[in-house]
């Protein structure tokens, strides 16, 4: 097993304070929600298992993790599936056998909500973001209360928060050290004409 | 290849924009080794950014080296390497390409220009293609698949995206280990999208002025030649996904020397981009200095 410290990027010896903070920041930088429908989730969940064993260990299991890590990975969270042949879909859909799920989707002549729905899964998943918003819009209108389909929308849609909003507030805080550097980089320039 | 990868200068340190350019350079000069001086030309920033996310070693040391457009001063290049090679043939394979793709939509002048360059570039082409012929073989699929759904005027943006973003992701076999292919194969992807978009969105007036193909042409109901404000905000919205699975695909590869530029490109720089190009104000130089 990798050494815990090393997973969560804290040094030997940290405080159970950084420990923790380290950890939230990674959980929520990992958490299945930033997967949905992704094809790298696995990695994901992977790493989040990690995550969870080093907190976990470096805790000594005192306060378990808050976050679990397999919840709701790769769409396991697919609820009430409302006949066995969309069940059996998404059973190809979570195998990554995106065409043959395709294809079977396309030899249906129900077209419901989930039937719009599981389309837009198999175009986000191929990347396909703007096929997705559109078979996620007519399942959303199809069924208003559905709210696997909601969050799908919102998902690829600009509803909420972007990824990159939830993590780079911090990004763009410079220290003290890297003004100094640039100073210094300044006067050689100055000295130096060209660089 | 279309200069749209740029990082935000003004978020990075003085030490990020120095190992930048200093790898611009070092590109521009391995062209020049390994391809002969024309091939100099073809250096861009898009492939800038294929090398910092290949290069999984050490960060690379600083040397300096002579600059013909600077003549008298010398400038910063990155040691060459491996990564700056497969970067250098990289960029000889997709300019070709992107020629070859002008010469077959382009008007009678775009198009002897074009032909003109590709056979100027053809014998650069034969030995790139050469050096990485599995490369090569997927980009030729894919711009033929690409030309076919622009000659049935197709409708969705995706399909088309998708065999230029395909074209893109074939950059990744240079990697070994499988799961960081992967994962940088699904960056690459959503990086490839993200041009395509992004190009499409900028030559939409051109195109429509010159009744060339775009796909946005056909997906939207344009109004007087440009996108409505709705959907205009739709499209932005596809396109933010895509830097958001470039990003998330980021977070997930083994951590790189240079990892401050990864990041900046991909969180600061591509939104930037493609707001400007949006509200009209990208200009290819304005951006880069």
């Amino acid at each position: 097993m990798k050494d815990p410290y090393e997973v969560l990027g804290v040094p030997h010896g940290a405080s159970d304070e950084e420990i923790k903070r380290a950890y939230r920041d990674l959980a929520r930088k990992y958490h299945p929600d930033n997967y949905a429908n992704n094809p790298l989730a696995d990695l994901a969940q992977e790493k989040m298992k990690e995550i969870n064993e080093a907190y976990d260990t470096l805790t000594k299991g005192g306060g378990s993790s808050s976050y679990s890590s397999s919840s709701s990975y790769s769409g396991s969270s697919y609820g009430g599936s409302s006949s066995t042949k969309f069940a059996e879909i998404r059973r190809l859909i979570q195998m990554g056998q995106l065409d043959k799920a395709e294809g079977q989707l396309d030899a249906m002549s129900n077209h419901n909500a989930e039937w719009y729905f599981l389309r837009g899964v198999i175009a986000q998943k191929r990347g396909w973001m703007d096929e997705a918003a559109q078979n996620f819009r007519i399942a959303v209108n199809m069924d208003p209360s559905n709210m696997e389909y909601r969050s799908a929308l919102n998902n690829v849609s600009g509803g909420g928060y972007t990824y990159r909003q939830q993590q780079y507030g911090g990004m763009n805080q410079q220290d003290e050290c890297c003004e100094m550097c640039q100073m210094l980089m300044c006067l050689n320039c100055l000295c130096n004409g060209c660089r | 290849m279309f200069g749209y990868i740029l990082p935000r200068r003004d978020k990075l340190s003085e030490l990020a924009k120095q190992r930048y350019h200093a790898a611009y350079c070092g590109l521009c000069r391995c062209l020049k080794k390994r391809y002969g001086f024309h091939a100099r030309f073809l250096v861009n920033y898009d492939m800038t950014f294929l090398y910092f996310l290949l290069q999984e070693g050490e960060q690379k040391a600083i040397e300096r080296c002579f600059c013909p457009a600077r003549v008298v001063c010398k400038k910063d290049c990155l040691v060459r390497d491996e990564v700056m090679d497969f970067a250098a043939d990289m960029s000889v394979l997709l300019s070709y390409w992107k020629l070859s793709d002008a010469v077959q939509d382009g008007k009678f002048f775009a198009k002897m220009g074009a032909g003109t360059l590709r056979l100027f570039y053809r014998r650069a082409y034969a030995k790139a293609a050469r050096r990485l012929p599995q490369a090569n073989a997927i980009f030729s699929q894919q711009l033929s698949r690409l030309q076919s759904l622009e000659k049935t005027k197709c409708s969705s943006i995706d399909r088309t995206a998708d065999a230029f973003a395909s074209m893109l992701k074939g950059c990744a076999l240079f990697l070994t280990d499988e799961t960081q292919r992967r994962i940088a194969e699904q960056l690459l992807y959503h990086v490839g999208r993200f041009l395509y978009l992004a190009d499409a969105l900028e030559d939409l007036e051109k195109d429509v002025r010159a009744d060339r193909y775009n796909p946005l042409r056909y997906r939207y109901e344009l109004c007087n030649g440009a996108l409505k404000a709705e959907d205009q905000e739709q499209f932005l919205h596809t396109v933010d996904a895509s830097i958001d699975m470039a990003a998330v695909a980021l977070e997930l590869l083994a951590p790189r020397a240079d990892d401050e530029l990864l990041k900046n490109i991909i969180y600061y720089g591509m939104p930037a981009v493609i707001k400007s190009v949006a509200n009209g104000t990208f200009r290819k130089r304005g951006m880069k200095q």
